[in-house]
C-alpha cells in the first residue's frame, strides 16, 4: 500500500511539473525568478523609499521569500488542483488526496532548491554560508510547513471543487496573510499591542524560524511551536474536508 | 459461478443545479432551504436498479442517451456512490474506458501512458518495461510524443485501448470508445476483447452500435427510463430493444 501511494505520487510530481512548465521558455526558472524579483521590489521600498533600519536586509528578505513562495503558490495554485485534473478525478478510482500532496511537494522541490540561492546570499553580505543546526533544523522547519501547507491545500482544494468561488476567497486571504506574516519585516518591530495577532497566524512562526535559522543558526521552538499546533490542525481539518468531499468530485466535475 | 458485480436497489440522484452556483452570497441565504430544495430538485439517473453480473460474463448495457448507462459504469468503476442502495464489486475495479478518460490533456500520449497505467495499479517499472508494447498496439506514429490535446477521437480511443493491453484486467468497463476507431483497429480490439472473454474476464460494456453488442455479449440489460427494463440474452434483448423504437 504505501509503494503504491509512492508510486502513485512520484507519477503525479513528475505530471505536474511537466504540465507546469510546457511551453514556458524559462521553465523552472520561473520559480527562482518570481521571488527574487519581489526581493528587488520590497528592497527598493524599504531601504530606498521607506528607511527600515535592518542589516543586510536583501538576505534577511530571500532567507523569507523563498519559504513564503512555497506556501502562497501551493495554496493559491493548489486550490484548483481536482478540477486541472477533471479527467483523472472522473475515470479512475485512485487514492485522489495525492493529487493536492503532489502540488504542494512539487513546490517543496523548489524550494529546496533555492536555498543554495539563499546560501549565495549569505555569502555576498560576508555573513557565515553554514550551521551546524541547519543538518536538523531545515528538516523540522521544512516539515512543519509542509504539514500547513498541505492541510489548508487539501481543504482548500476539496472545497473549492464543490464552490467555485473558494479560490478568488484563498487568493484575497493568501495576500492578506503575506502582510500579517513578517516576511519583509522582522517579529521584533512589531508593536507590543499587535504582536498576538502576528503570532497567531499559521505562517508567523515557520517565517521567523526561517530568518533565524538561515541567517544565525538558531533555532527558537517557542516561535515555532505556534506553527506545529496550526500544521497538525490543519492537516486534520484538510482530512476532514475530504472525507466529507471526496465522493462527490465525479459528479460536480 | 461467483458474483463479482451486484447492484442492490441502486438509486442515484443528481441535484439538477449546483445550488451554490450562485455565489457565496445567494447560497448562504438560501442554506437553510438548501436541504429541501436539492430534495426536489434533482435528477433521477437511476431507480431501484437491482441486477448482479458473475465472473466471465460479458454484459452490454443498452438504451437511449440518458437512460443511466454511463452512470452505472461510474457507480462499478467506483468513482461515484450510490444516493440508495449498494454497490458490491468483489474484484479490483479496473479502467473506465472512455474516450480521454484517465489521461491529461497536456501530457503527450507516452507520458500519459505512464501516468495511466500507474493510476491504473501498475508499478512504474511495470510500466517502462511495456511501454513500447503498449505503444506499438496504438500505432500512433510521431503523435506518441505530442500533447493528447492535439489528437483526434480516434487515437484517443486507440490510447486508451492500448494500456489495457498490458494490465491484465479481470473486470473491464468500456463505455462507447471503440465507436469512433477506424475498421483496423475496431478489428484489433475485437480480438483483443474476445481474449479476455477466453481467459474469464467479466466485461460491461455500452454502446449503441447492435453488431457490437451482438459480437461481443452474452447478455444484455436494457436500461430504460433509468429502470431495467429486459435482461437476458443479448440477441433476444436486442430484438425487443429495436423493436420499441
Amino acid at each position: 500500500m504505501l509503494r503504491r501511494i509512492f508510486e502513485i505520487s512520484l507519477q503525479l510530481i513528475i505530471k505536474d511539473f511537466k504540465v507546469r512548465y510546457k511551453g514556458t521558455l524559462l521553465g523552472y526558472a520561473w520559480a527562482l525568478v518570481t521571488p527574487l524579483i519581489f526581493a528587488v521590489i520590497f528592497n527598493f521600498v524599504f531601504q530606498h523609499i521607506i528607511r527600515f533600519e535592518i542589516v543586510d536586509y536583501p538576505v534577511f528578505l530571500v532567507s523569507g521569500l523563498f519559504a513564503w513562495q512555497w506556501f502562497s503558490n501551493s495554496v493559491s495554485g493548489g486550490a484548483g488542483c481536482f478540477l486541472q485534473n477533471a479527467s483523472l478525478v472522473k475515470k479512475l478510482n485512485f487514492q485522489r488526496y495525492l493529487i493536492p500532496l503532489s502540488v504542494v511537494l512539487v513546490d517543496a522541490l523548489h524550494f529546496v532548491l533555492a536555498l543554495p540561492i539563499i546560501v549565495a546570499f549569505l555569502f555576498v553580505s560576508d555573513k557565515p554560508v553554514y550551521y551546524n543546526s541547519w543538518w536538523y533544523g531545515i528538516p523540522i522547519v521544512a516539515f512543519t510547513q509542509l504539514a500547513i501547507i498541505y492541510g489548508a491545500t487539501l481543504c482548500v482544494s476539496c472545497m473549492n471543487t464543490i464552490f467555485r468561488d473558494v479560490d478568488k476567497v484563498v487568493a484575497l486571504l493568501v495576500t492578506m496573510l503575506f502582510y500579517l506574516t513578517p516576511v519583509f519585516y522582522p517579529l521584533s518591530i512589531v508593536p507590543e499591542n499587535i504582536l498576538p495577532f502576528i503570532q497567531l497566524n499559521p505562517m508567523t512562526g515557520v517565517i521567523s524560524t526561517w530568518h533565524g535559522l538561515l541567517l544565525h543558526g538558531t533555532l527558537d521552538f517557542g516561535v515555532l511551536s505556534y506553527s506545529m499546533v496550526w500544521g497538525t490542525l490543519l492537516v486534520m481539518l484538510g482530512v476532514l474536508t475530504y472525507k466529507q468531499l471526496n465522493h462527490r468530485f465525479a459528479e460536480v466535475l | 459461478m461467483s458474483v463479482v458485480i451486484e447492484f442492490d436497489s441502486v438509486t442515484k440522484h443528481y441535484p439538477l443545479y449546483n445550488p451554490f452556483s450562485g455565489g457565496l452570497k445567494s447560497s448562504l441565504t438560501n442554506l437553510l432551504v438548501y436541504r429541501r430544495q436539492a430534495r426536489s430538485e434533482r435528477f433521477t439517473a437511476l431507480e431501484a436498479l437491482s441486477f448482479s453480473i458473475h465472473r466471465g460474463e460479458s454484459v452490454a448495457i443498452v438504451g437511449r442517451n440518458g437512460a443511466g448507462k454511463s452512470t452505472i459504469l461510474g457507480l462499478i468503476a467506483g468513482v461515484i456512490q450510490p444516493s440508495e442502495g449498494t454497490v458490491r464489486v468483489n474484484e479490483r475495479v479496473s479502467p473506465l474506458l472512455e474516450l480521454g478518460g484517465g489521461f491529461h490533456p497536456e501530457l503527450s500520449g507516452r507520458e500519459n501512458v505512464m501516468l495511466n497505467g500507474v493510476l491504473m495499479g501498475l508499478s512504474r517499472y511495470q510500466v517502462q518495461s511495456r511501454i513500447d508494447a503498449i505503444l506499438e498496439f496504438a500505432e500512433l506514429g510521431d503523435f506518441v510524443d505530442q500533447p493528447i490535446r492535439t489528437y483526434s477521437k480516434g487515437m484517443l480511443a486507440r490510447l486508451g485501448f492500448s494500456v489495457i493491453t498490458q494490465i491484465q484486467p479481470q473486470l473491464l468497463l468500456i463505455d462507447e470508445v471503440l465507436a469512433v476507431g477506424d475498421d483496423a483497429f475496431r478489428r484489433k480490439c475485437y480480438n483483443l476483447i474476445e481474449n479476455f472473454r477466453r481467459q474469464g474476464v467479466t466485461i460491461v460494456f455500452v454502446s449503441h452500435s447492435a453488431s457490437e453488442v451482438q459480437h461481443l455479449c452474452d447478455r444484455a440489460i436494457w436500461i430504460d427510463n433509468h429502470r431495467a427494463r429486459a435482461d437476458g440474452t443479448a440477441s433476444d434483448i436486442l430484438a425487443k430493444y429495436h423493436k420499441s423504437r
